[in-house]
């Protein structure tokens, strides 16, 4: 079974404002990192959020984000995917992330 | 250099990254953000430890966030500015880090209080938009210079960087770390002292004169403290 994960930055803790950038699409242990195409957040986020997605990239799970992604990052529930790997990126990317973002 | 005292303040949720001591994001009575550690958390000790800490960091140019004290009696929380769009250190780094010689002087800083706990999570890097990050030193709660009695006792070591963030310092540093060793030299018995008064009083820390001879013994040492320092951290495989 696939499953997906929302991962979010949040832009502001204080008023808990936050953008969907991301997702970790698992399938059968194997994790991958889908980028959104143009996650909302503000300019003086967009380089932290770069180093962010790297952090990520460089070992992706789904357990948790890596400690070096920081308070900014957060990921959402686990979430059971019913489609074929070869239709699941994209829809990640275009149906999910692009309404959440 | 004074430690700004905050009347009250306005708890919201805590930071959702691993901490020794509980984090929370709070707003004082101007709306000033802060990440608040309270003393019922983490102890007088550790109290004293983050102020003494961070007057020492801002007398020598350690790159720390501003700070503040919160003295409501049912709080007394260590303060520290909130820095938005930071993040943890991390050896992946992508791009220079633009204040190497301020950075350099967390070592010759953590080499004098004993700080063993400069793990990733204690260092924040603030990206730039040309791809590369200004380093800041955080957390100075479990520096040893938090028990003085325990820290007198060990004698004129170094910390061991057993826990030190992987890939830190990402260059030859030495230079920079000894130039900061140098200014901790230059401190004078008063100012060490004042400063020593003021996280004493904080920290609601009786034994000032022990605190004092300590912190002075570990400053006149600084040059010696921050050579081995950096030896153990050379050394690490």
């Amino acid at each position: 079974m696939m499953a997906v994960r929302l991962v979010s930055y949040v832009v502001d803790p204080y008023t808990d404002e936050r953008v969907a950038v991301a997702a970790l699409l698992s399938d059968d242990g194997r994790v991958q990192v889908i980028r959104a195409l143009d996650p909302r957040v503000p300019e003086a986020a967009k380089a932290n959020l770069e180093c962010i997605l790297r952090d990520i990239e460089e070992a992706p799970r789904m357990d948790a984000l890596p400690v070096g992604a920081g308070a900014h990052a957060v990921v959402g529930a686990v979430l059971p995917l019913n489609l074929s790997l070869a239709d699941a990126p994209a829809w990640v990317r275009d149906v999910l992330l692009g309404r959440a973002a | 250099m004074v430690i700004l005292r905050i009347p009250a303040i306005v708890r919201l949720h805590r930071v959702p990254v691993p901490h020794t001591n509980e984090a929370t994001y709070v707003l004082d009575g101007a709306g000033q953000r802060w990440v608040a550690k309270r003393e019922a958390d983490m102890g007088c000790e550790a109290l004293l430890a983050e102020a003494l800490t961070w007057l020492l960091a801002r007398q020598v140019g350690v790159p720390v966030p501003d700070a503040a004290f919160c003295d409501d009696p049912n709080e007394r929380a260590w303060l520290s500015a909130w820095l938005p769009h930071a993040k943890h250190w991390s050896a992946g780094l992508v791009g220079p880090v633009r204040n190497p010689k301020e950075a350099a002087a967390i070592l010759a800083l953590d080499a004098v209080v004993f700080n063993e706990a400069r793990h990733g999570g204690n260092l924040l890097l603030v990206p730039e938009a040309d791809g590369g990050a200004s380093v800041v030193a955080i957390d100075a709660d479990e520096a040893r210079i938090g028990h003085p009695a325990d820290l007198a006792a060990a004698g004129l070591v170094a910390p061991q960087p057993y826990i030190l963030a992987r890939g830190f310092p990402p260059g030859d540093w030495r230079v920079d770390a000894l130039a900061a060793a140098e200014r901790f030299v230059g401190l004078s018995e008063e100012t060490l002292n004042e400063m020593v008064a003021q996280a004493c009083d904080v920290a609601r820390e009786p034994a000032t004169a022990a605190v004092s001879t300590v912190l002075i013994e570990r400053c006149r040492a600084a040059i010696s403290l921050t050579e081995q320092y950096l030896a153990l951290v050379g050394a690490r495989s």
